[in-house]
């Protein structure tokens, strides 16, 4: 199998992208030689699945001025090196994303005065992509056999395919405001952008950038119910040598998503135009809930990681 | 099986936390104003003696939780009993134990208001002043 593109990435991600737990207090997270490193393990895949190194390409997305429409199947286009594969999601609901913030794992332990940082995100995004991925073309199958009749089809697909649907699926992120939103009176406007599927010809894949969500200003509570669920911890083994596990704080920043959203640009379902609290609360995608709150709570974690920029996948 | 516990609601783990980042601001303080006109490589030496923190990270991502709320109600923040949990108060209470060792392990001068290394100190190490003991 040759090299992978996923044809989306417009953007470019990182290992702390899509609402992962941060470490509430602090911005730069230590990683050490000999933990996990989700980039190593990028580069480790691509090295052993595929004969280039180009997992991801960039600028293959293309931009529409459309409105994303979050009752829509999402398509993703992946592409090998002469092969192109397209693999369609369900509708990716709450549920889904819930489960998924569970099954991210960040948990740190002292060694001596060094903390050592493990994170393990891409279990998690293997099970989300097994649960939202309903088709898959581009593969040989078994001869007279039809993908259905395969059962439990989704396990058998190449782990970096799985990973490539997931990475686009929790594609979105926070983009700086622009002089006018700082100008909202009384709100507070976080700008997302995200890959979302295939263009409807087939071509490459559906970019969006200034999904705008206004807020309402949190109060002083909300803060602090933000700030005490990403501070809560579990320590395992041992006050003293043991591994602290952040559960991480994603739950609350729906609920507070919620509470405060007041409108929102850029987004519709099954056409319509999203608007008024109500619709806004049952039909938004929870990835970009979580996104915009965690914004509106900590906006300076435009503050990455060593480890990202060592990826040197951030700009 | 492994020990699991939940960060909060240890309170002995949280008053050793707290008496630690607060042993830990003093001295990095000490050596910091002592050193100011040091070479880089002497600061990191003498930084490094500093004792460092020994318990799991999430003591003291809680404990800071705990200061910010500590200074936010000292700076006027009112939270009606509502606003807070349990575990909120339960904490102020191990904070405010913690404030009080680390108080009474590193006496102010009464005349400078600079804190001591020991409560033992006979003379204060800001303004030089000799202290008086009972009985002496």
């Amino acid at each position: 199998m040759g090299a992978l593109r996923v044809l989306s990435r417009s953007i470019r991600l990182h290992p702390f992208a899509a609402g992962e737990p941060r470490h509430p207090l602090r911005q730069r997270l230590p990683c050490r030689t000999g933990t996990f490193r989700l980039s190593s393990l990028r580069k480790f895949q691509t090295q052993n699945h595929f004969s280039e190194g180009a997992f991801m390409s960039e600028n293959t997305s293309t931009e529409t001025n459309a409105m994303l429409d979050l009752a829509k199947p999402r398509a993703i286009m992946l592409q090998g090196n002469s092969k192109m594969f397209t693999l369609t999601c369900r509708r990716v609901v709450a549920d889904d994303w819930v489960a998924y913030f569970k099954a991210l794992e960040y948990t740190q332990k002292r060694d001596g005065r060094d903390l050592v940082t493990t994170q393990d995100y891409d279990t998690a995004r293997l099970q989300l992509a097994h649960a939202v991925l309903v088709f898959a073309e581009g593969y040989r199958l078994p001869e007279f056999k039809t993908l259905d009749a395969i059962e439990n089809w989704q396990a058998k697909l190449p782990v970096p395919h799985r990973l490539g649907v997931a990475d686009i699926l929790a594609s979105t992120r926070a983009v700086p405001a622009d002089d006018e939103d700082a100008l909202v009176f009384d709100a507070a406007c976080v700008t997302l952008s995200c890959v979302w599927s295939a263009l409807e010809d087939g071509s490459g894949m559906e970019s969006f950038s200034g999904l705008k969500h206004y807020f309402n200003t949190p109060t002083e509570e909300q803060h602090r119910r933000y700030a005490r669920e990403a501070s809560r911890s579990i320590v395992l083994g041992g006050n003293r040598a043991g591994t602290t596990v952040f559960p991480g704080a994603q739950a609350e920043l729906i609920k507070l998503y919620d509470q405060l959203i007041d409108s929102v640009e850029g987004y519709c379902s099954n056409g319509l135009k999203l608007h008024g609290r109500g619709m806004i609360v049952s039909e938004m995608d929870a990835h970009h809930k979580v996104m915009a709150a965690q914004q509106l709570f900590q906006p300076q974690q435009q503050v990455v990681s060593v480890e990202a920029k060592e990826a040197g996948s951030i700009e | 099986m492994a020990q699991v516990i939940q960060v909060e609601r240890d309170q002995e783990g949280l008053h050793e936390a707290l008496v630690g980042l607060f042993e830990e601001s003093y001295q990095m303080g000490a050596v910091g104003s002592a050193l100011r006109h040091a070479d880089e490589d002497t600061r990191e030496r003498a930084l490094s003696s500093v004792e460092p923190l020994k318990l799991s990270p999430g003591y003291y991502t809680w404990s800071h939780y705990l200061l910010d709320l500590g200074y936010s109600i000292a700076a006027g923040a009112q939270y009606s009993a509502e606003m807070l949990t349990r575990a909120d108060v339960a904490g102020l209470q191990t904070l405010a134990r913690a404030k009080a060792k680390f108080e009474s392990d590193h006496p102010a001068c009464s005349s400078c208001g600079a804190r001591q290394d020991s409560k033992l100190a006979s003379k204060c190490k800001g303004c030089g002043i000799s202290f008086l003991r009972a009985g002496s």
